[in-house]
């Protein structure tokens, strides 16, 4: 078991007798990634503990049409070196175009063509890395009208070409089937499921504004729905996965914090967290 | 030869040579005896003091930290709410077996609105912080009053050094030998006298240690890591407030410091030590009359 390490619950990562991995994001290791990489006492102390540390990409903008910032790239390598990360994750997403920055990650159009464009970058990366690449799949409000492959299909072909890992976040799985009225575990059957490399838990809410809407907060408890889809996905798997929950904000007490990382265990059948 | 000839014998150069070493000999022994005299054995060790919040906000911050850690604690857990401008009334009910400064606290708010300056000075609140100062005290961590006033009279003989170059100012002086580069050193070591005599720290040097023991171990409660007090709860902001000072209530909680005025730097761990108005007010105002009363030799050599 693992959980996203965030500076505002460090005291309570730290306290965790269980703990088995955590996720850092990459851009803060270092005054918002322009400052030489610097662990935060926090995670070198983890670290010391023998606890696996994965740097999280969010900046990179793997799926952009412009070239990939050879600066950033080469960062995140310092990042999982630092942090003699066991791999190094990044979105299946654009951050920015044209110069400008969405400040969130956005979805691509799964077309040939970006599909290509996609495969180039995360290639080039792989190349300035010494450990493996997972991708992670966002979760996305709208798909674009001119769409070529389904999301399984993009995915598969993604993996296939460039050779990375797969970071599947069930939370999104889970946002974008309800935003599109399909089935969640569908996508269990069309991506290969060998290639997970571990797996995302968040929680969000439908907003109280668009009933029906599902959105991935990070700030919201993780809803009972997802957690059945995590218990069917490593039902699925041949390998016990790496499971961590992602909290953004909002964070529950101590106590509660707890309660939700011992509901994720449980449901993906690992020893816990809270527990030594 | 009389009226033109050395003071005491002593060339002005030679006696200038002499004094600062002197000086210089009576201030490195006054600093060791004061580190001497802050290095206190326990008579009753404290363990755990993380379990006591209270406890390190008073050794970090004196008795106002301790107050502001207590009303951070309880605001979190509802015992307490603010009417603004540093006013606070009681809330909920507290535990029964809530930490005593609490207990006294909401008792004082309770009877209505009550300030966050007087509290302090409410009976039950002054004994339970009186409880926390012997604890303190009785741990090796705090300076009891009467091995501060030892350490501040340590610094007495600083001012005897100081003396002794005013006589001999006042000897060149009459003897119509340039007195202006004694004066300047008199003058310096009368001040250093005055700030040893004034200032004498607040913990023993176990306290200090404490202190920042718990900094470390407890890094994740600092301002630095912008901690969530939601998450921590009411003990984890009692010991943000008591470890990193009232610093750590304006991150983490800017509304509620704002509605309790709280001031901005006070009580932030770093300072080792403190000048105590109480004792410090009386004796500097004399001794910096002595001091003063060297000045008013001309230019030229020492003495």
């Amino acid at each position: 078991m693992g959980i996203g390490w965030r500076p505002a619950i460090a005291g309570t990562v730290a306290d965790l007798p269980g703990l088995r991995f955590c996720e850092v994001i990459a851009e803060s290791l270092g005054d918002g990634g322009r400052a030489p990489v610097a662990l935060p006492r926090g995670v070198a102390e983890l670290r010391e503990r023998g606890v696996a540390v994965v740097p999280h990409g969010v900046r990179l903008s793997l799926g952009g049409a412009e070239p990939l910032d050879p600066v950033r790239v080469t960062r995140l390598a310092a990042c999982a070196a630092a942090l003699d990360a066991p791999l190094v994750s990044e979105h299946v997403a654009f951050v920015r175009a044209g110069g400008r920055e969405a400040g969130h990650l956005l979805p691509l159009p799964r077309s040939r063509a970006a599909l290509d464009v996609l495969t180039s970058h995360v290639r080039s990366v792989q190349a300035e890395l010494d450990v493996p690449l997972a991708l992670e799949p966002i979760a996305a409000l709208f798909d674009w009208p001119d769409d070529e492959y389904t999301e399984g299909e993009f995915l598969t072909a993604l993996l296939e070409r460039t050779g990375a890992m797969l970071l599947l976040d069930v939370a999104n799985v889970y946002a974008n089937a309800v935003n599109r009225g399909t089935d969640p575990e569908a996508l269990f059957d069309a991506i290969p499921l060998e290639r997970v490399a571990y797996v995302h838990v968040a929680g969000g809410a439908e907003h109280a504004a668009d009933p029906g809407v599902y959105h991935d907060t990070h700030t919201d408890p993780v809803p009972p729905a997802v957690l059945t889809l995590l218990e069917r996905l490593c039902e699925r798997l041949d390998v016990a996965p790496a499971v961590m929950l992602e909290r953004d904000g909002h964070y529950p007490p101590a106590a509660a914090l707890h309660d939700e990382l011992d509901a994720i265990a449980s449901a993906a059948a690992l020893p816990r967290a809270t527990a030594p | 030869m009389i009226p033109t000839g050395d003071t005491w014998g002593i060339s002005g150069p030679t006696f200038l040579l002499a004094y600062l070493v002197l000086a210089v000999a009576v201030g490195v022994a006054v600093l060791r005896t004061r580190r001497a005299l802050a290095d206190v054995s326990a008579d009753r060790p404290v363990s755990r003091m993380e379990d006591r919040p209270y406890d390190v906000a008073y050794l970090n911050g004196g008795a106002p930290l301790a107050v502001t850690a207590a009303l951070s604690a309880m605001y979190r857990a509802g015992t307490i709410s603010t009417a603004g401008r540093g006013v606070v009334v009681a809330g909920q009910r507290p535990e029964s077996l809530a930490d005593e400064l609490e207990r006294a606290i909401h008792h004082a708010a309770g009877t209505g609105p009550v300030s966050r300056h007087t509290l302090a000075t409410v009976g039950a609140v002054a004994s339970a912080l009186h409880r926390v100062e012997q604890r303190l005290i009785g741990g090796g961590l705090l300076l009891a009053a009467e091995r501060r006033q030892g350490i501040r009279l340590a610094g007495g003989w600083v001012l005897v050094v100081a003396v002794f170059g005013v006589v001999r100012i006042m000897a060149g002086f009459a003897n119509n030998r340039p007195v202006g580069f004694l004066t300047v050193l008199v003058v310096l070591v009368a001040a250093l006298g005055v700030l040893l005599v004034c200032r004498a720290p607040r913990r023993t040097r176990a306290g200090d240690a404490a202190l920042s023991r718990l900094a470390t171990e407890y890094h994740s409660l600092s301002p630095s890591m912008r901690p969530d007090w939601a998450h921590y709860g009411p003990a984890g902001a009692a010991l943000a407030v008591g470890v990193f000072g009232v610093g750590a209530l304006w991150t983490a909680d800017p509304a509620f410091a704002t509605e309790l005025a709280a001031q901005r730097a006070s009580g932030s761990f770093g300072s080792t030590s403190g000048g105590d108005s109480r004792g410090g007010g009386t004796s500097s105002g004399s001794s910096c009359g002595g001091g003063g009363g060297g000045c008013g030799g001309g230019g030229g050599c020492g003495g």
